[in-house]
């Protein structure tokens, strides 16, 4: 599947935290950029030796199309995606993003939305604030995170809806979760619970709401990416010509399958989506995606590339041409 | 008892809005129980004993559709996300109540319910708008506009009835013989 890309100018770029960089980008040639829906996020091509493609969410109003920006956090023991975009960008460079794409859309039925956010998990919630704003919808955003002195972009929150940010300058996140425990108990039919932030501080607020009574269809959740634990190479072949690839320990399934020429069709690239579902013919996979259902998986007749791996060094059987 | 809903061939059981039978049990998930039950139908002695939290018990009458209803989108108005609804009595009833709830801001996995009385279904029609209620028959009378309405395998979540469209719209007059179905 061919992905079509958008030129953008990195117009500004600055620290919103010692090690959270915001990037402003513009269209390279006056044209406006798509408008997109709150949850929103593109896919940036980050440049470098080996060249990642990294999801971030969109963190301004939704009808911003003069200029996006997104803020990346960067993560030293990732896959070089964001030490990239600290390192290697800087402004006046031009960036390939591809267009918005939405895994994580607001309910429209919601008569009010709690949002909850930990660190740089409040990005998607700033497209979120402007809309449910703009909407008149009810909605609070419970923010925590480890800067003692306010998380990245919390003051402009503050400035842009003062009465629904609740904030929590605690990296434990047991503040954020006593607050919790009071607010779901007494929200009103029609609310609906969105979370986006670490793994850890998720789980804990859908159990919390688990024991409160919301049910799975009031949860939603946008996960940053897979935490996808230690990764070690393998190898894969590809049932059609019999080619065998190296997956590198640095490397994605995918970025090696796209390395090799494989047109392979992706969205999200974090395990989400499902749609780079992918067929193995032979061999087991490590898998480490939030699509397959756990039928599927224990099945191993299909593999998620953007994020899973191989049991062991392989090959991994793919039905690949 | 309830006879399984008769789908048409090529008609997904997963994914088809057609409710499919039920019956009312205890969620232990909901940290309190609004239960609506009809005077008659099943009782609720044994849903009660099993549920943990608050639980209350509205009774409602086929007869006064309007007091039940207003009674519960009072009781809906007031209550907190947690809430799980149980509903029993007749196909009429049971999505009317439904699709309060639904308007209430409920969720359907929040809803449980069973026809333990008449299978007669409300039909929504695709011409005038109106629903015709208690309908036992594959052939009805709209209450609006007076056409003979084909009663549909297709429902409608939103309005809480079934589809049903002028039966002879192809061919005036010619209509398939009606059959009781849902007595």
């Amino acid at each position: 599947m061919a992905v079509t890309t958008l030129a953008v100018r990195v117009a500004e770029a600055r620290a919103l935290a010692p090690d959270v960089r915001e990037l402003v980008l513009e269209p390279v040639d006056g044209t406006p950029l798509p408008p997109f829906s709150p949850g929103s996020h593109v896919v940036v091509h980050v440049p470098g030796e080996r060249p990642r493609k990294n999801a971030y969410s969109l963190a301004c109003a939704p009808w911003s199309t003069d200029r996006y920006r997104i803020a990346v956090r960067r993560l030293d023991a990732g896959r070089g995606g964001s030490v990239g975009v600290h390192a290697r960008v800087a402004p006046g460079d031009v960036l390939a993003i591809e267009p918005p794409r939405n895994l994580f859309a607001p309910v429209a039925r919601a008569t009010r939305h709690v949002l909850v956010a930990g660190g740089i998990g409040i990005t998607p919630f700033v497209s979120y604030a402007h809309q449910l704003r703009a909407e008149g919808v009810a909605f609070e955003l419970h923010y925590a995170f480890r800067e003692p002195g306010g998380g990245p972009l919390l003051d402009e929150l503050e400035a842009l809806c003062p009465d629904a940010v609740h904030a929590y300058a605690d990296p434990t996140g047991q503040t954020l979760l006593a607050a919790l425990d009071d607010v779901l108990s007494r929200r009103p039919l029609g609310t609906h619970l969105s979370v986006c932030g670490p793994a850890p501080m998720m789980d804990a607020v859908v159990a919390l709401a688990g024991d409160l009574g919301w049910p799975a269809s009031r949860i939603h959740l946008e996960r940053f990416s897979v935490e996808a634990g230690p990764t070690a190479p393998f190898e894969v072949q590809l049932a059609g010509d019999g080619r065998r690839l190296s997956v590198g320990e640095d490397e994605s399934l995918l970025e090696a399958l796209e390395a090799a020429g494989l047109d392979v069709p992706y969205l999200c690239r974090q395990g989400i989506c499902g749609e780079c579902r992918t067929g193995v013919v032979d061999g087991t996979p490590d898998h480490r995606d939030m699509f397959l259902t756990p039928e599927e998986r224990a099945s191993d007749a299909w593999v998620m590339p953007c994020v899973s791996r191989c049991a062991g060094a392989g090959p991994l059987v793919l039905d690949l041409p | 008892m309830q006879t399984a809903p008769s789908s048409p061939v090529g008609v997904s059981e997963r994914h088809t809005t057609v409710p499919a039978p039920s019956t009312l049990q205890p969620d232990p998930n909901g940290r309190a129980h609004l239960i609506v039950a009809a005077p008659g139908g099943r009782p609720v002695a044994d849903l009660v004993a099993a549920l943990h939290g608050p639980v209350e018990v509205l009774v409602g009458c086929d007869d006064e559709p309007g007091e039940l209803e207003a009674a519960l989108r009072e009781r809906l108005a007031q209550a907190s996300v947690g809430l799980r609804l149980y509903v029993a009595g007749s196909e009429g009833l049971v999505r009317r109540v439904t699709r309060l709830a639904l308007e209430a801001g409920m969720e359907r996995d929040e809803i449980h319910t069973e026809v333990t009385a008449s299978a007669a279904r409300p039909v929504w029609c695709t011409h005038c708008k109106a629903i015709t209620p208690d309908v036992s028959t594959t052939l009805v009378r709209c209450d609006g506009c007076g056409r003979t309405l084909e009663v549909y395998h297709h429902f409608s979540r939103r309005h809480g009835a079934y589809m049903g469209f002028q039966a002879d719209a192809e061919l005036p007059g010619d209509l398939p013989e009606a059959q009781t179905r849902w007595p």
